[in-house]
């Protein structure tokens, strides 16, 4: 049934393809669309159990919001207003941590509009931002988070406003502005007490810890993601502490312990699947299949980035998408199939472009660099690899900027 | 209940017992266990003629967006500006129909901002603005709507585009028409015509007949929506739009049904869904599925009402569909209602008249409170009936004709 819908969609794409295209680009776009499709097909045969329990993940969704439906209308009818409103902050929590991120939007738009509250009105607004931020959408997520801050300065509330500077620092992460990112999680930290306010806390220690691995310090790093571990297993936040795990097995991708890694992730993957925690399973699963690259198991490495790229698109996380995209432009690479690598890590770049990424934006010109390399197309290399190296030399990151500088001066006679 | 949901669950009763008290949360955690379709031993076997339009499997959004955003990425370079700021758009709009509502929007969005930083191309940004607003739309965003259609239609004024107004006009009366003022509604739809002449744009004119169709049968003017209808059908054979072709079959459905003609309803719903399940259109399934539900509702039939409703949920789930999933739960409402299910019968009235508020559905809002108004009557809580029968004869009374006898979601183009 799947085949069959997507061939007549692709009905339908050629269709309008043919109407743009000269002959010999749809010819040639045709011949790109098609290659990965083949490739996939291999991988799914070759899948064995372990891998296969992993992927295997149940979505319901409707169900749920059934549920939560029902949940607002009969406490709409039982609790005053301003209680059912904090209600409403709460429910928009749950749904964006399940993914759900149309309908946590409902819902904070709903809180938003009926209380008279400040605080209430200030934490719908930060759910909104948090929205807005999950969309990629950062101006107006940031907008909106100026407007919860101005509301909890007034009130005043310093847990409201540490909250604000922890998600304007996840957002200016996002962005790749490590140094602004760092200094507003500091901030944020500063406006808590820390061993009172343990969640937020631990939070923090999470972004930073983050932060510092960009940042090329993964001593640092991993005291922070451990503390913070410390705490979510203390508080039972099983949501939290897999995100944890996750970022704790990127550290050790990152630092090439590649045993650490996949520790790391496995345990992530199984408390994310448990919990159903949809958006960290996804990160992970992309996290797995960077360490499977490394590990030279490109066949997995697919199969976990499709599986990424699925939920990843259901739940409209385009960040995650842009690189996943750039994961499956690597394995391609490797598995020299560069015309459909030279796709994926174009899509990757176009799409960070497009959301203002600049990290990412870097790190996919610096895998363009490497394949037109291989390529063999000197000057397409150096126009990516340069890019890649004034980002990095931008935010301190040396030891990447002397990787990029070693291949920079490495020009092969052809 | 779904044992597999297990988290959401979990957090979901925790903050219940934080809010409620401690018999209410314990009594509502009891309800809310219960499954709002019907029982396994309560629904027979479906019919061959029915199995493929229930059993229709939603195609993964993936399998779209991998070769789409290919094709993005790839023509970026082949292509010249105008042709690759054209193509964007189409796929925008396949994608829309597709019921990948977020990547359609995303595209709308990517070439917005292209054609924004470029200061040329004034009709495609206008065009691509009211593919925005028409996203928004669809999921109920009404002031998002109204805003994107304003900016469609100052930018189509200062290059003079009378079809580009008469998009925007058309956009304005579906909108208005959505939130129940259909005076409004009217108002705009006629001057959207107005504003083409006899030989251009064959397809808005289809489109303005299609809506002005929806607001005559709403206001009881059958023959002329009729005149609409069978005019928007024959136009859109000529353009051979399959598309939008089936959002017309779905009204002459809605139309029948408000005449209680429901056999030439079902008939309508059928080359509906058929159209657009052969090319994926989910857009249009989920109300036409609504519609033959509420039929089967009518033809005491509760197992098919109750099959086609959960397959709706499915996809208003996807679409983001808000307007939907409200009338979704009224006919659920309605099948469980005559299932002698009160309780549970009027929980999902209340949800439906709750979500048609909160997204300001005047009409539907009346249909719903006049089903949980009987419902009430006839379990003789007379005085709880009062509330919502009155706001709901208020309503009607505006509209200016006798009660609607059917009230399902219209589908505007």
């Amino acid at each position: 049934m799947q085949k069959i819908a997507y061939n007549k969609f692709e009905h339908k794409l050629n269709k309008y393809l043919k109407e743009y295209l000269s002959d010999d680009s749809y010819d040639h776009l045709k011949e790109r669309l098609d290659l990965p499709e083949k490739q996939a097909d291999l991988v799914s045969e070759k899948i064995n159990e372990f891998y296969r329990e992993q992927l295997q993940i149940d979505k319901n969704p409707s169900r749920d919001r059934i549920r939560i439906d029902r949940i607002i209308t009969f406490s709409e009818k039982s609790l005053p207003q301003e209680k059912f409103c904090k209600l409403l902050v709460d429910l928009g929590r749950i749904c964006l941590s399940e993914g759900k991120i149309d309908l946590s939007n409902e819902i904070f738009r709903k809180a938003n509009k009926l209380t008279n509250n400040d605080h209430t009105k200030a934490e719908s607004l930060l759910g909104l931002a948090d929205v807005l931020s999950r969309k990629a959408k950062w101006t107006k997520s940031m907008e909106t988070i100026y407007e919860a801050k101005a509301l909890f300065k007034s009130i005043p509330d310093y847990r409201g406003l540490a909250k604000c500077e922890n998600l304007l620092g996840t957002i200016f992460g996002e962005l790749g502005d490590i140094l602004k990112a760092k200094k507003h999680l500091l901030t944020s930290l500063s406006l808590i007490k820390s061993d009172e306010d343990l969640e937020l806390a631990a939070n923090l220690y999470s972004n930073l810890g983050i932060v510092y691995s960009i940042q090329e310090s993964p001593q640092a790093s991993i005291s922070h993601l451990n503390r913070a571990l410390a705490i979510y297993n203390k508080l039972g936040n099983n949501k939290s502490a897999s995100e944890v795990s996750l970022n704790l097995g990127i550290v050790h991708y990152e630092s090439d312990n590649y045993d650490a890694a996949m520790a790391a992730l496995n345990t992530a993957i199984e408390t994310s699947k448990a919990g159903r925690f949809l958006s960290i399973l996804c990160l992970t699963y992309l996290a797995k299949a960077q360490v499977l690259i490394k590990l030279d198991d490109f066949y997995y490495a697919s199969e976990f980035a499709n599986k990424a790229l699925e939920i990843s698109h259901n739940s409209d996380d385009k960040l995650t998408l842009a690189d996943i995209y750039k994961v499956k432009g690597i394995i391609e690479r490797h598995l020299e199939n560069f015309a459909a690598s030279e796709t994926y890590l174009l899509n990757s770049l176009r799409i960070n472009e497009n959301l203002n990424n600049e990290l990412n934006v870097a790190e996919t010109s610096f895998e363009l660099g490497l394949l037109y390399e291989k390529m063999k197309d000197a000057d397409s290399k150096n126009i990516y690899l340069k890019r890649s190296r004034n980002y990095f030399r931008n935010i301190e990151a040396n030891a990447k900027v002397d990787i990029i500088e070693e291949l920079l001066e490495f020009s092969p006679a052809i | 209940m779904n044992i597999k949901n297990k988290s959401i669950v979990k957090d979901l009763k925790q903050l219940l017992i934080n809010y409620l008290t401690k018999a209410s949360a314990k009594d509502f955690m009891k309800i809310l266990d219960e499954d709002i379709s019907l029982k396994p031993d309560q629904k027979p076997e479906i019919p061959e003629s029915e199995k493929l339009q229930i059993e229709y499997e939603l195609p993964k959004g993936i399998n779209y967006r991998i070769p789409v955003d290919k094709v993005i990425t790839y023509c970026a370079k082949l292509l010249p500006e105008d042709k690759y700021f054209n193509l964007l758009l189409d796929l925008s709009q396949l994608m829309f129909f597709a019921g990948e509502i977020s990547y359609s929007l995303e595209i709308a969005e990517d070439l917005l901002s292209k054609i924004n930083t470029n200061g040329k191309h004034a009709n495609i940004q206008a065009e691509t603005v009211l593919m925005i607003s028409k996203i928004y739309w669809s999921q109920a965003y009404w002031d998002d709507c109204s805003y994107y259609i304003s900016e469609a239609m100052s930018i189509f004024k200062s290059i003079k585009s009378e079809s580009g107004i008469a998009k925007c006009e058309n956009m304005l009366g579906t909108l208005y028409g959505e939130k129940g003022d259909f005076d409004q509604a009217q108002k705009h739809l006629k001057k959207a015509l107005n504003h083409l002449s006899d030989e251009d744009d064959l397809s808005a004119r289809a489109m303005i007949l299609t809506n002005l169709g929806i607001i005559n049968t709403i206001k009881g003017d059958y023959e002329k929506a009729v005149w609409n209808y069978k005019n928007a059908e024959v136009k859109f054979n000529q353009l051979n739009d399959v598309r939008r072709l089936a959002r017309v079959y779905h009204n002459t459905g809605m139309l029948y049904t408000r005449m209680e003609s429901y056999d030439a309803a079902l008939d309508e719903f059928n080359k509906c869904i058929t159209l657009s399940l052969e090319n994926d259109y989910l857009s249009n399934c989920a109300v036409a599925y609504i519609g033959k539900a509420y039929i089967y509702t009518k033809l005491k039939n509760p197992a098919l009402a109750d099959a086609y409703t959960d397959k709706a949920m499915e996809i208003a789930y996807k679409l983001n569909d808000t307007l939907s999933i409200a009338d979704i739960y009224k006919v659920k409402g309605m099948i469980q209602n005559g299932m002698s299910n009160f309780e549970l019968s009027e929980e999902l009235f209340e949800n439906s008249i709750r979500l048609n508020k909160d997204i300001e559905s005047k009409l539907n809002e009346a249909e719903s409170s006049v089903q949980i108004g009987e419902l009430l009557e006839k379990s003789n809580r007379i005085e709880e009936a009062k509330p919502y029968l009155k706001s709901a004869t208020n309503f009607f009374n505006k509209l200016n004709h006798e009660r609607i006898k059917a009230g399902l979601v219209e589908l505007s183009i």
